[in-house]
Protein backbone atom coordinates (compact mmCIF):
# COMPACT_ATOMS: atom_id res chain seq x y z
CA UNK A 1 0.00 0.00 0.00
CA UNK A 2 2.89 2.38 0.67
CA UNK A 3 5.05 1.51 -2.40
CA UNK A 4 1.45 2.19 -4.40
CA UNK A 5 0.95 5.66 -2.17
CA UNK A 6 4.97 6.52 -2.91
CA UNK A 7 4.51 6.16 -6.79
CA UNK A 8 1.18 7.65 -6.66
CA UNK A 9 3.46 11.31 -4.92
CA UNK A 10 6.33 9.95 -7.53
CA UNK A 11 3.47 10.40 -10.12
CA UNK A 12 1.94 13.38 -8.82
CA UNK A 13 5.62 14.83 -8.72
CA UNK A 14 6.87 13.97 -11.66
CA UNK A 15 3.79 15.17 -13.80
CA UNK A 16 3.50 18.38 -11.36
CA UNK A 17 7.38 19.42 -13.31
CA UNK A 18 6.29 18.30 -16.70
CA UNK A 19 3.38 20.45 -16.51
CA UNK A 20 6.23 23.14 -15.42
CA UNK A 21 8.30 21.85 -18.13
CA UNK A 22 5.51 22.31 -20.33
CA UNK A 23 4.70 26.02 -19.19
CA UNK A 24 8.33 27.01 -19.76
CA UNK A 25 8.67 25.67 -23.42
CA UNK A 26 5.30 26.90 -24.47
CA UNK A 27 6.21 30.03 -22.92
CA UNK A 28 9.59 30.14 -24.86
CA UNK A 29 7.65 28.76 -28.15
CA UNK A 30 5.40 32.07 -27.44
CA UNK A 31 7.70 34.53 -26.90
CA UNK A 32 9.43 32.95 -30.04
CA UNK A 33 6.61 32.96 -31.86
CA UNK A 34 5.88 36.67 -30.96
CA UNK A 35 9.39 37.77 -32.15
CA UNK A 36 8.75 36.12 -35.38
CA UNK A 37 5.42 37.49 -36.15
CA UNK A 38 6.87 40.90 -35.30
CA UNK A 39 9.81 40.29 -37.60
CA UNK A 40 7.42 38.96 -40.55
CA UNK A 41 4.96 41.79 -40.14
CA UNK A 42 7.93 44.23 -40.20
CA UNK A 43 8.95 43.01 -42.97
CA UNK A 44 5.69 42.72 -44.32
CA UNK A 45 5.63 46.86 -43.23
CA UNK A 46 8.31 47.76 -45.41
CA UNK A 47 7.16 45.64 -48.56
CA UNK A 48 6.88 48.66 -50.94
CA UNK A 49 3.45 49.19 -52.67
CA UNK A 50 5.74 49.01 -55.75
CA UNK A 51 4.86 45.12 -55.93
CA UNK A 52 1.10 45.86 -56.24
CA UNK A 53 1.82 48.38 -59.25
CA UNK A 54 -0.05 46.68 -62.33
CA UNK A 55 2.09 45.15 -65.07
CA UNK A 56 0.61 47.50 -67.75
CA UNK A 57 1.68 50.67 -65.72
CA UNK A 58 5.49 49.56 -65.40
CA UNK A 59 6.50 50.54 -68.78
CA UNK A 60 4.63 54.00 -68.23
CA UNK A 61 7.43 54.57 -65.87
CA UNK A 62 10.08 52.87 -67.87
CA UNK A 63 9.15 55.21 -70.95
CA UNK A 64 10.40 57.86 -69.12
CA UNK A 65 13.38 57.02 -68.47
CA UNK A 66 15.20 58.86 -71.85
CA UNK A 67 18.56 57.38 -71.20
CA UNK A 68 19.18 53.59 -72.30
CA UNK A 69 21.63 52.83 -69.07
CA UNK A 70 18.48 53.26 -66.91
CA UNK A 71 16.06 50.99 -68.64
CA UNK A 72 18.96 48.38 -68.18
CA UNK A 73 19.37 48.71 -64.74
CA UNK A 74 15.67 48.15 -64.17
CA UNK A 75 15.58 44.98 -66.50
CA UNK A 76 17.81 43.54 -64.25
CA UNK A 77 15.47 44.44 -60.72
CA UNK A 78 13.36 41.47 -60.50
CA UNK A 79 11.95 39.18 -63.02
CA UNK A 80 8.78 40.98 -63.24
CA UNK A 81 10.36 44.44 -64.29
CA UNK A 82 12.01 42.50 -66.87
CA UNK A 83 9.87 42.02 -69.41
CA UNK A 84 7.92 45.60 -69.31
CA UNK A 85 11.70 47.14 -69.20
CA UNK A 86 13.07 45.42 -72.28
CA UNK A 87 9.64 45.85 -73.80
CA UNK A 88 11.17 49.86 -73.70
CA UNK A 89 14.59 48.64 -74.19
CA UNK A 90 14.15 47.43 -77.45
CA UNK A 91 10.72 49.47 -78.52
CA UNK A 92 13.50 51.48 -80.87
CA UNK A 93 16.93 51.16 -81.47
CA UNK A 94 19.48 54.24 -82.71
CA UNK A 95 22.23 52.53 -84.94
CA UNK A 96 24.22 54.89 -86.15
CA UNK A 97 26.05 53.83 -89.99
CA UNK A 98 28.71 55.32 -91.97
CA UNK A 99 27.19 56.17 -95.24
CA UNK A 100 28.07 57.35 -99.11
CA UNK A 101 26.80 60.03 -100.90
CA UNK A 102 24.59 57.87 -102.57
CA UNK A 103 23.04 56.08 -99.95
CA UNK A 104 22.94 58.94 -97.99
CA UNK A 105 20.78 60.42 -100.88
CA UNK A 106 18.44 56.97 -100.40
CA UNK A 107 17.76 57.59 -96.59
CA UNK A 108 16.82 61.01 -96.94
CA UNK A 109 14.26 60.78 -99.27
CA UNK A 110 13.46 57.81 -97.34
CA UNK A 111 13.21 59.62 -94.30
CA UNK A 112 10.78 62.27 -96.48
CA UNK A 113 7.25 60.49 -96.32
CA UNK A 114 5.69 63.50 -98.25
CA UNK A 115 6.97 61.19 -101.43
CA UNK A 116 4.98 59.34 -103.04
CA UNK A 117 7.93 57.31 -104.59
CA UNK A 118 8.93 56.61 -100.84
CA UNK A 119 5.57 55.02 -99.88
CA UNK A 120 6.50 51.78 -102.44
CA UNK A 121 9.24 51.09 -100.48
CA UNK A 122 8.49 48.10 -98.06
CA UNK A 123 11.68 46.57 -97.16
CA UNK A 124 15.02 47.90 -96.22
CA UNK A 125 18.13 45.06 -95.65
CA UNK A 126 21.23 46.10 -94.19
CA UNK A 127 24.29 43.79 -94.28
CA UNK A 128 26.79 44.40 -92.02
CA UNK B 1 -32.97 73.42 -65.69
CA UNK B 2 -31.67 72.95 -62.59
CA UNK B 3 -28.21 71.08 -62.66
CA UNK B 4 -27.30 69.76 -59.18
CA UNK B 5 -23.32 70.47 -59.08
CA UNK B 6 -22.34 68.64 -56.51
CA UNK B 7 -20.94 65.16 -56.01
CA UNK B 8 -20.38 62.86 -52.71
CA UNK B 9 -17.78 60.51 -52.87
CA UNK B 10 -17.30 58.06 -50.16
CA UNK B 11 -13.65 56.29 -49.69
CA UNK B 12 -13.12 52.76 -48.44
CA UNK B 13 -12.80 53.74 -44.88
CA UNK B 14 -16.58 55.33 -45.37
CA UNK B 15 -14.74 58.94 -45.35
CA UNK B 16 -17.24 61.14 -47.28
CA UNK B 17 -16.25 64.01 -49.60
CA UNK B 18 -18.54 66.45 -51.32
CA UNK B 19 -16.57 67.84 -54.62
CA UNK B 20 -17.84 70.17 -57.74
CA UNK B 21 -19.12 67.69 -60.36
CA UNK B 22 -16.48 69.50 -62.26
CA UNK B 23 -13.66 68.35 -60.18
CA UNK B 24 -15.07 64.58 -59.80
CA UNK B 25 -15.08 64.32 -63.80
CA UNK B 26 -10.93 64.44 -63.94
CA UNK B 27 -11.82 60.98 -63.37
CA UNK B 28 -12.70 59.61 -66.26
CA UNK B 29 -14.45 56.46 -64.77
CA UNK B 30 -16.45 58.84 -62.54
CA UNK B 31 -17.28 61.04 -65.51
CA UNK B 32 -18.66 57.73 -67.46
CA UNK B 33 -20.40 56.63 -63.89
CA UNK B 34 -21.93 60.31 -63.47
CA UNK B 35 -23.11 59.98 -67.30
CA UNK B 36 -24.53 56.83 -66.86
CA UNK B 37 -26.31 57.35 -63.43
CA UNK B 38 -27.26 60.91 -64.06
CA UNK B 39 -27.41 63.42 -61.01
CA UNK B 40 -27.90 61.60 -57.51
CA UNK B 41 -27.76 62.57 -53.86
CA UNK B 42 -26.50 59.38 -52.93
CA UNK B 43 -22.81 58.76 -52.51
CA UNK B 44 -20.97 57.38 -55.02
CA UNK B 45 -17.98 54.55 -53.14
CA UNK B 46 -15.31 54.00 -54.24
CA UNK B 47 -13.98 50.97 -52.40
CA UNK B 48 -10.36 50.86 -53.34
CA UNK B 49 -9.05 54.07 -52.46
CA UNK B 50 -8.62 54.92 -48.99
CA UNK B 51 -9.48 58.57 -47.39
CA UNK B 52 -6.19 59.77 -47.06
CA UNK B 53 -5.45 59.46 -50.51
CA UNK B 54 -8.65 60.28 -52.10
CA UNK B 55 -8.25 63.67 -50.31
CA UNK B 56 -4.52 64.17 -51.79
CA UNK B 57 -6.24 63.01 -55.54
CA UNK B 58 -8.94 65.47 -55.34
CA UNK B 59 -6.80 68.35 -54.04
CA UNK B 60 -5.18 67.17 -57.27
CA UNK B 61 -8.42 67.74 -59.47
CA UNK B 62 -9.42 70.91 -57.97
CA UNK B 63 -6.53 72.26 -59.17
CA UNK B 64 -6.48 71.01 -62.54
CA UNK B 65 -10.03 71.64 -63.05
CA UNK B 66 -10.27 73.79 -65.49
CA UNK B 67 -7.75 72.09 -67.60
CA UNK B 68 -8.41 71.11 -71.18
CA UNK B 69 -10.93 67.66 -70.70
CA UNK B 70 -8.98 64.51 -71.08
CA UNK B 71 -8.98 63.47 -74.73
CA UNK B 72 -11.31 60.77 -75.70
CA UNK B 73 -9.62 57.11 -75.72
CA UNK B 74 -8.91 57.15 -79.62
CA UNK B 75 -7.45 60.34 -79.51
CA UNK B 76 -5.07 59.56 -76.64
CA UNK B 77 -2.36 58.11 -78.87
CA UNK B 78 -1.87 61.68 -80.63
CA UNK B 79 -2.39 63.38 -77.87
CA UNK B 80 0.44 61.55 -76.39
CA UNK B 81 3.11 61.88 -78.59
CA UNK B 82 2.56 65.29 -78.36
CA UNK B 83 2.61 65.61 -74.70
CA UNK B 84 5.40 62.66 -74.15
CA UNK B 85 7.88 65.44 -75.49
CA UNK B 86 7.37 67.99 -72.63
CA UNK B 87 8.69 66.46 -69.57
CA UNK B 88 8.58 69.26 -67.54
CA UNK B 89 6.56 68.99 -63.97
CA UNK B 90 5.05 72.57 -62.35
CA UNK B 91 5.91 73.46 -59.86
CA UNK B 92 2.66 72.98 -58.03
CA UNK B 93 2.93 69.14 -59.10
CA UNK B 94 5.85 68.60 -58.51
CA UNK B 95 5.03 69.94 -54.72
CA UNK B 96 1.84 67.96 -55.09
CA UNK B 97 3.91 64.65 -55.72
CA UNK B 98 6.79 65.13 -53.44
CA UNK B 99 5.68 62.68 -50.70
CA UNK B 100 7.22 59.14 -48.96
CA UNK B 101 7.02 56.49 -51.35
CA UNK B 102 4.48 54.12 -50.19
CA UNK B 103 2.16 57.49 -50.36
CA UNK B 104 2.89 58.26 -53.92
CA UNK B 105 2.21 54.22 -55.23
CA UNK B 106 -1.18 54.46 -53.22
CA UNK B 107 -1.42 57.82 -55.79
CA UNK B 108 -0.37 56.20 -59.05
CA UNK B 109 -3.01 52.87 -58.06
CA UNK B 110 -5.84 55.64 -57.55
CA UNK B 111 -4.79 57.32 -60.39
CA UNK B 112 -5.15 54.30 -62.51
CA UNK B 113 -8.14 53.30 -60.98
CA UNK B 114 -10.15 56.25 -61.54
CA UNK B 115 -8.67 56.82 -64.49
CA UNK B 116 -6.84 60.31 -64.26
CA UNK B 117 -4.55 59.99 -66.85
CA UNK B 118 -2.51 63.11 -66.15
CA UNK B 119 -1.86 62.25 -62.66
CA UNK B 120 -0.98 58.73 -63.65
CA UNK B 121 1.63 60.28 -65.87
CA UNK B 122 2.62 62.56 -62.94
CA UNK B 123 3.36 59.85 -60.94
CA UNK B 124 5.04 57.10 -63.46
CA UNK B 125 7.56 60.74 -64.24
CA UNK B 126 8.16 60.65 -60.63
CA UNK B 127 9.02 57.34 -60.29
CA UNK B 128 11.34 57.65 -63.71
CA UNK B 129 13.05 60.53 -61.88
CA UNK B 130 13.70 57.79 -58.58
CA UNK B 131 14.99 55.51 -60.87
CA UNK B 132 17.28 57.68 -63.13
CA UNK B 133 21.36 57.45 -62.75
CA UNK B 134 20.43 54.38 -60.30
CA UNK B 135 21.46 50.98 -61.07
CA UNK B 136 19.63 47.22 -60.46
CA UNK B 137 20.58 47.30 -56.71
CA UNK B 138 20.10 50.80 -56.02
CA UNK B 139 16.87 50.41 -57.33
CA UNK B 140 15.90 47.31 -55.36
CA UNK B 141 17.06 49.07 -52.30
CA UNK B 142 15.18 52.00 -52.77
CA UNK B 143 11.86 50.02 -53.67
CA UNK B 144 12.84 46.71 -51.11
CA UNK B 145 12.35 44.47 -54.21
CA UNK B 146 13.94 41.37 -53.82
CA UNK B 147 16.22 40.10 -56.35
CA UNK B 148 14.65 36.78 -57.72
CA UNK B 149 16.85 35.65 -60.82
CA UNK B 150 19.49 33.19 -60.22
CA UNK B 151 23.04 34.11 -60.99
CA UNK B 152 23.01 32.71 -64.54
CA UNK B 153 19.33 34.24 -65.47
CA UNK B 154 21.03 37.46 -64.73
CA UNK B 155 24.35 36.82 -66.60
CA UNK B 156 22.10 35.82 -69.87
CA UNK B 157 20.05 39.50 -69.38
CA UNK B 158 23.56 41.12 -69.08
CA UNK B 159 24.46 39.85 -72.26
CA UNK B 160 21.45 40.41 -74.25
CA UNK B 161 20.94 43.88 -73.29
CA UNK B 162 24.01 45.41 -71.94
CA UNK B 163 24.50 46.94 -75.55
CA UNK B 164 22.42 49.49 -73.88
CA UNK B 165 24.91 50.83 -71.32
CA UNK B 166 26.72 52.41 -74.08
CA UNK B 167 24.14 53.64 -76.02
Amino acid sequence: MLTFLDTKLQLLNMSENLNKDIAIVSKEFNSSLEKEISKKSSKASTISLIQYIPNEILPKIFENLKKKKDVFSCCLVNRRWLKPAQMILWRSIEIEIELDSRKSRIFGLLKNNKLNSVNFTKRIKFDG
Amino acid sequence: MVVSSKVILSSSDAQSFTVEKKVAERSILLKNMLEDIGDSEEPIPLPNVSGKVLKKVIEYCEHHKDDDPAPAEEEREVFDNARSRNDEISEWDGTFITCENEELFEIILAANYLDIKPLLDLGCKTVANMIRGKNAEQIRELFNIENDFTPEEEEQIRRENEWAVDA
